[in-house]
């Protein structure tokens, strides 16, 4: 075995890969390198958007996200909201994603200083799990508390004072959806973007950010904010960094990691596969 | 009678709501109309509850056999799966009857402990998949591999705060390309997909589905 | 009593920990404690499920119709025809409750689908060619192009001058155009699919560094959990080498009996 093919077989051990890229993610958080971060275009105007919101902005928002989705989503959640927060909004708050209702008790737990200027029933309101559907879309739009009788606490809707004021699509200021799949972008576009023209402001995982790009470009949603690098970079706009930037130095040293072994693919590939073809066999 | 009704009744139950949407939104239609089409829109979400309970009956039904019949290697952790869903079920409705919700302390804990963190990891494993088919798959065999790399590549500098320090530029590039040519690229995708949606109510209103017969 | 809720607490966390060591190890290898925490996560995920689809359905369903929405009922009559599939001579009418949702999802997605994802789609791909400002000129050409190329590819599937799959018949200027075009769809994918792959390794990262990040928090109860996990691993391996051994003496013997 010559030395292209002993470095072949240490890269192509899984194991390895696996092992390096715990340990150099677990390193770097536990010894952060404080890299500087560039604030992107489409993350100002986000930021420049919800700071020309009016007072007393109303939203709805979906909390659509799972314990994977909240290491990205739950800092966005929380910077808008600490952004928002200065405007006294009513938020009128649901979730289409079964694990939903865990992830708004700890938003509530990691975002205190917002929580606690706000008052339930009054400002704010947690319609708690909907079926993830289209129709649960359309019904929120057409009247939110005839649809909920009670919220996720078991307090009837009837009586809240913020449904006098946010209740049906065209109560709201901005619809803001939080969310890991792109079932909920497009629930929204076709139910209350087209239907009513309701103002969507989309926080995405990355993963699902260039699918959902297209509808942004078309000014189908007024702005989106997707994956960890836009949470960290609306973190430093309020001046307040939280988990998201904290988190930037880590994901650094992974995608050093991964475009090495990229590199370093390639770099074998080309050689092993000249070998083999004096060989006379086939390439792997 | 019956039998056409067994066969033909979900399909005509099918056509006529999507004619009645058809009507309702590209006509006039009197109040109580509206009315109705509102409450089919409610009762199809709060349907959708139940199809969520199915879901759980089965899991315990398909988990039950290996019990029965001591299935060498698994019959085990089925017990250990039906025993966590009791107790998850006895204090999660406790909690719901109670008036508590899922805030009930008991359930909670359960959720908390073992369903938020196995949540998060089942998606974490996923990290080294893709570094793995990254070494494995992203071989620059022609052109358009290397265009594809090359993008990849200025996206992640765009992503990282290191791409940041190394040149100031790849952010601007990147909010650029995210912007403009990926928006545009997916464009096609997202017509392909409104299209679909179009045939396949078509096609369901015309019963010509061909995935149920 | 007081005391008990912190001990509780610590004990949550031990589990988490334990849960995320040995889920993690299936990238290692499949082994014991892995089926094990797959398994608690499947029993709790179904029974959370069905406490929130409960809960969802008094709070929708029947709350409603105490405060007098007598007409939920039938979402409910409706939502019950699911559990007939359980009974064999009726289960026929459980196929009512997903049309009741088939339909309605279909009759609401259908008329919004034409102006929402294609015209809308359209009416921003058809942007002015010149403006004025040269980087947003060509910026706007190369949309153009990349969403034309896009759909050449994608849908507009029949070849000028193509019979069949390859058999070129005739060479016009329409089947150049229409290479051309492919081409440069088949590029503007490579873009796409370029960013899709680097926001892919972000968001996977992203769930590593959560995990982790609660990892750091319980450190005995990490290594703890990380020795059990190695053991089970080690178990594992060696299992399937006695296995394996036993499988070649069973053949042998049967071979020379």
């Amino acid at each position: 075995m010559n030395s292209i093919e002993k470095i072949n077989k240490i890269l192509s051990n899984r194991q390895i890969l696996y092992l390096l890229l715990i340990a150099v993610v677990l390193g770097i958080m536990l010894h952060p390198l404080g890299i500087p971060i560039g604030i992107a275009g489409q993350t100002r105007d986000v930021y420049n958007y919800v700071d020309k919101l009016p007072q007393n902005p109303k939203i709805l928002m979906d909390v659509h996200y799972d314990p994977a989705g909240a290491t990205e989503l739950q800092p966005m959640a929380g910077a808008f909201l600490r952004q928002v927060i200065t405007k006294s909004p009513k938020i009128v708050f649901f979730t289409t994603h079964n694990v939903g209702p865990i992830m708004f008790e700890r938003l509530k737990g990691y975002f205190p200083d917002v929580f606690s200027q706000l008052k339930y029933g009054d400002d704010y309101v947690n319609l708690g799990f909907l079926p993830l559907a289209e129709a649960t879309f359309a019904s929120i739009a057409k009247g939110a508390q005839e649809f909920v009788a009670k919220d996720v606490y078991g307090a009837s809707t009837a009586d809240m004072p913020i449904f006098k004021v946010a209740d049906k699509a065209a109560d709201f200021n901005v619809v803001v959806l939080i969310t890991t799949s792109t079932d909920p972008v497009e629930y929204a576009i076709r139910q209350w973007y087209t239907a009513y023209k309701m103002p969507l402001l989309f926080m995405v995982v990355a993963v699902i950010g260039p699918s959902v790009q297209p509808f942004v470009a078309s000014a189908q949603a007024v702005g989106m904010l997707s994956g960890q690098n836009a949470a960290a970079q609306y973190e430093l706009l309020l001046k307040k960094p939280g988990s998201a930037v904290a988190a930037v130095d880590a994901q650094s040293g992974a995608h050093v990691l991964i475009m090495i072994y990229i590199v370093l693919g390639n770099l074998i590939y080309w050689p092993m596969r000249r070998m083999s073809k004096k060989a006379g066999g086939k390439t792997k | 009678m019956s039998s056409t009704i067994r066969r033909h009744g979900p399909y005509l139950t099918i056509t006529l709501l999507i004619l009645f949407f058809f009507v309702t939104y590209l006509f006039t239609t009197p109040q109580p109309v509206q009315l109705f089409g509102t409450q089919l829109v409610q009762w199809a979400s709060i349907v959708g509850y139940f199809a969520i309970l199915v879901g759980t009956i089965d899991i315990v039904i398909f988990h039950i056999k290996p019990l029965r019949s001591k299935e060498s290697g698994q019959w085990q952790y089925s017990a250990v799966l039906l025993l966590i869903t009791a107790i998850g079920l006895v204090t999660g409705v406790t909690g719901v009857l109670s008036g508590a919700g899922i805030n009930y302390q008991p359930f909670a804990w359960l959720y908390n402990a073992i369903y938020v963190p196995s949540n998060a990891t089942i998606y974490a494993i996923l990290v080294f998949y893709i570094a793995s088919a990254s070494y494995r798959a992203f071989r620059i065999k022609n052109a358009q591999a290397a265009f594809l790399v090359l993008v990849g590549f200025i996206i992640m500098f765009a992503d990282i705060g290191l791409g940041y320090v190394i040149w100031p530029g790849f952010v601007p590039l990147g909010n650029w390309i995210n912007t403009y040519p990926v928006a545009a690229a997916f464009r096609p995708i997202i017509i392909g997909s409104g299209l679909g949606v179009i045939i396949t109510g078509l096609r369901a209103l015309l019963g010509r589905d061909v995935y149920g017969r | 009593m007081t005391a008990a809720v912190p001990i509780w607490d610590m004990f949550g966390l031990w589990i988490g920990a334990a849960l995320t060591v040995w889920l993690f190890s299936f990238a290692f290898k499949d082994n014991a404690l892995y089926k094990l925490a797959e398994h608690l996560f499947v029993g709790i995920a179904a029974a959370y499920s069905f406490t929130i689809a409960i809960d969802g359905i008094l709070r929708t369903g029947i709350a409603p119709v105490q405060q007098g929405n007598i007409l939920r009922i039938f979402a409910l009559i409706l939502g019950c025809f699911f559990f007939a599939k359980y009974f064999g001579k009726y289960s026929w009418i459980a196929r009512f409750g997903p049309a009741f949702v088939i339909g309605v999802g279909l009759g609401i997605s259908v008329t919004t689908a034409p102006e929402g994802f294609v015209l809308a789609q359209v009416k921003s791909s058809m942007l002015p060619l010149w403006t004025g400002d040269l980087l947003q000129s060509l910026t706007n050409i190369l949309m153009t192009f990349i969403v034309l190329g896009g759909l050449t590819y994608f849908m507009f599937t029949f070849v000028p001058g193509i019979r069949g799959v390859t058999k070129v018949t005739k060479k016009t200027p329409a089947s150049h155009l229409y290479a051309v075009l492919v081409k440069i769809g088949i590029y503007g994918m490579m873009i796409g699919f370029g960013a899709l792959f680097a926001s892919t390794i972000v968001s996977r990262v992203a769930y590593l560094i959560g995990r982790l990040t609660d990892l750091i928090a319980s450190p005995e109860a990490s290594i703890v959990a990380t020795i059990l996990v190695i053991a089970a691993i080690a178990y594992a391996y060696q299992h399937e080498k006695k296995t394996a051994v036993g499988k070649i003496e069973q053949k042998e013997s049967k071979k020379n009996p």
